[in-house]
């Protein structure tokens, strides 16, 4: 293993037990709430980092339809690949979270209902990739979608300023109101956020890795096409 | 796994979260319980996390030890010719 991977691992294994013991040893106990505010520490990291990817594959699709150069389709597929896992948990958090505190598992709210469409939106991305089998048109299509999709992450992030929702207000953020949280909520959420933060970098990057691999196996392939081509013209 | 059954299984999921949350209503009411009564919750939340990180982590280091095996054997394939083509 390269000493890059074992740092960043390393990295990501003391942030999440520091976040471990802030969240549930550290952090007081919501006296509304109870136990289920604990759930905040991390669907809030989860959602916020689910609206960086469409960021990523807006400029990498557009890079990649200007210069047509497949390390930018490489990181836009990397990019929405983790960015579903992490918007599938954070609705499924959110979700679980909704039922104690609102007494329902889903409502159609703004936030939620946008949330869900940007999800739905990398669930089609992923399909017209699976569903192109031509290397250059997938990319192309994918770009495309990515660009378009990624729009709807802005109506995400606007939700509660555009249209009246039951969902929080931005607790963390440019748009979050100052001393919204109690210092010790303030420190567990900033180290959660580090953690889970780190752990998305980290998967983004592997996953690009294992397009180069991909790209590797693709130019060895057409090395030795060429070679058994020659042995048999000889 | 192709990705167009793992994509299926989720727009599945998906459907069926909908529906129960549409089944529920839009009566929404806030809990009076005692705090550890949402200990569930709190526990469901966290190992559906961890889960889904466990389960996306086993899948990339599969594909990447496919991988470096499938470059290792084309390598030696590589090798091999260029070998033969020598002698």
């Amino acid at each position: 293993m390269l000493l890059q991977n074992r740092i960043m691992l390393g990295l990501i294994l003391i942030a999440m037990m520091s976040a471990l013991y802030l969240i549930f040893i550290m952090v007081p106990t919501d006296v509304n709430l109870g136990v289920s505010q604990r759930i905040f520490y991390i669907h809030v990291p989860l959602a916020v980092l689910s609206l960086i990817p469409p960021i990523i594959v807006f400029i990498t699709s557009t890079l990649y339809l200007v210069r047509r150069s497949p390390q930018w389709d490489a990181l836009a597929h990397s990019s929405v690949e983790v960015g579903l896992l992490f918007t599938t948990l954070a609705l499924v958090t959110g979700s679980i979270w909704a039922r104690p505190t609102w007494g329902v598992w889903w409502t159609w709210d703004p936030v939620l209902t946008t949330f869900l469409i940007l999800w739905l939106v990398y669930l089609g991305y992923l399909l017209i990739r699976s569903y192109t089998v031509e290397p250059d048109k997938r990319a192309r299509f994918s770009a495309i979608v990515g660009i378009l999709g990624s729009i709807n992450a802005l109506a995400v992030y606007l939700a509660s300023e555009l249209w009246r929702t039951i969902h929080p207000d931005k607790v963390i953020g440019p748009a979050a109101e100052e001393n919204a949280l109690d210092p010790a909520i303030q420190l567990g959420i900033l180290v959660s956020f580090i953690a889970i933060l780190l752990l998305f970098a980290y998967t983004i990057i592997f996953r690009t890795r294992l397009h180069s691999a991909v790209n590797q196996i693709g130019s060895l392939r057409d090395q030795i096409d060429d070679l058994v081509y020659r042995i048999s013209n000889k | 796994m192709h990705i167009g059954y793992v994509v299926r299984i989720i727009i599945g999921t998906g459907i069926l979260i909908a529906l129960l949350g549409a089944s529920d209503g839009t009566e929404i009411a806030t809990t009076n319980q005692s705090p550890e009564a949402n200990l569930p919750f709190l526990f469901a939340a966290f190992a559906v996390a961890w889960l889904g990180f466990i389960i996306y982590a086993w899948y990339l280091a599969s594909q990447h030890s496919r991988l470096r095996q499938e470059i290792a054997n084309m390598q030696k394939q590589l090798t091999d010719i260029q070998d033969s083509i020598e002698n």
